[in-house]
């Protein structure tokens, strides 16, 4: 549960766009394209924010 | 780890890549374990992402959301939640008005007060500026009665919203809140500012149009 609420916090401290790329994808679900859209950024800063992200977020996964 | 790879394995556990993308990275990763692990990771941080949804919310931060829209009764039951599985579209959308809000906020309020004092319309997106400013609560006289009832229609629908909508609306107000609180002090450091004032009527009209939105998918939930 701790490792749980650590990757959570995480996920709070992340920069701003990742934080709310990272949410709509992984979390919710939403496609690149849809992010693109509702942040008025381009697919390619969409997907470039993810991945800065999940390689962020890896640190603290559970080992 | 090889940096061209490496931008592109998100895209590779995705499944985004194309074919022949797909078919040299896969290559790639038969000969360099550090990328091989990275791709296992970011497996498991999408794993994880996923499976954050169902959780239970916290208490803290259910009553922080409770005490703002004027709750005062307990969680509804996660299983409850689960079950009735049905507001959960409407996250983007709270996400995004904040998101929106917090990159206007910042580039306003230093348009504003810095030295690009001369381009207000950049950052205001809301319609030109007011010559003459306007006394703020002037300005927005349905403000206070528009937000109470918007607070009372959320109190009177709150167990149809799942926990995770419950988060994204705590934290947009709280940035829109943290905006208004900003944006008034702003307006009492210069007064005649007609663009601060401005900027302080979108924030509270921010916080209306979030208020109305989320009593809406509660009303159309329930």
């Amino acid at each position: 549960m701790e490792l749980q609420m650590d990757f959570e916090a995480a996920i709070g401290r992340l920069p701003d766009g990742a934080r709310e790329v990272f949410v709509l994808h992984d979390i919710e679900g939403f496609k690149h394209r849809e992010i693109a859209e509702m942040l008025d950024v381009t697919d390619g800063t969409s997907k470039a924010q993810l991945h800065r992200a999940r390689l962020i977020l890896r640190q603290y996964l559970d080992r | 780890m090889h940096d061209s790879w490496r931008d592109r394995l998100s895209e590779y556990v995705d499944g985004e890549l194309a074919p022949r993308e797909r078919a040299e990275l896969e290559r790639h990763l038969g000969e360099c374990d550090e990328c091989r692990d990275a791709v296992d990771d970011l497996r498991r941080v999408v794993e994880r992402a996923q499976g954050l949804e169902d959780r239970e919310p916290e208490h803290e931060l259910w009553s922080g959301v409770a005490q703002r829209v004027g709750i005062t009764t307990g969680v509804v039951d996660l299983a409850e939640r689960r079950q009735r599985r049905k507001v959960s579209f409407s996250i983007p959308q709270l996400a995004a008005a904040g998101i929106t809000l917090m990159m206007v906020t910042a580039g306003a309020v230093w348009l504003a007060l810095g030295p690009g004092t001369d381009s207000p319309a950049v950052a205001g997106q809301q319609g030109p500026v007011v010559d003459e400013p306007a006394p703020v609560f002037a300005a927005m006289p349905g403000f206070d009665a528009a937000v109470t009832e918007l607070q009372r229609v959320l109190t009177e629908r709150r167990d149809v919203l799942d926990s995770a909508t419950v988060r994204v609306l705590e934290e947009n107000l709280a940035v829109i809140d943290r905006a208004i609180g900003e944006a008034r002090a702003a307006v009492e450091r210069d007064p005649a500012n007609p663009y601060l004032n401005q900027h302080l009527a979108d924030n509270m009209w921010r916080k209306v149009r979030l208020l109305r939105q989320a009593a809406a998918i509660a009303t159309a939930a329930s």
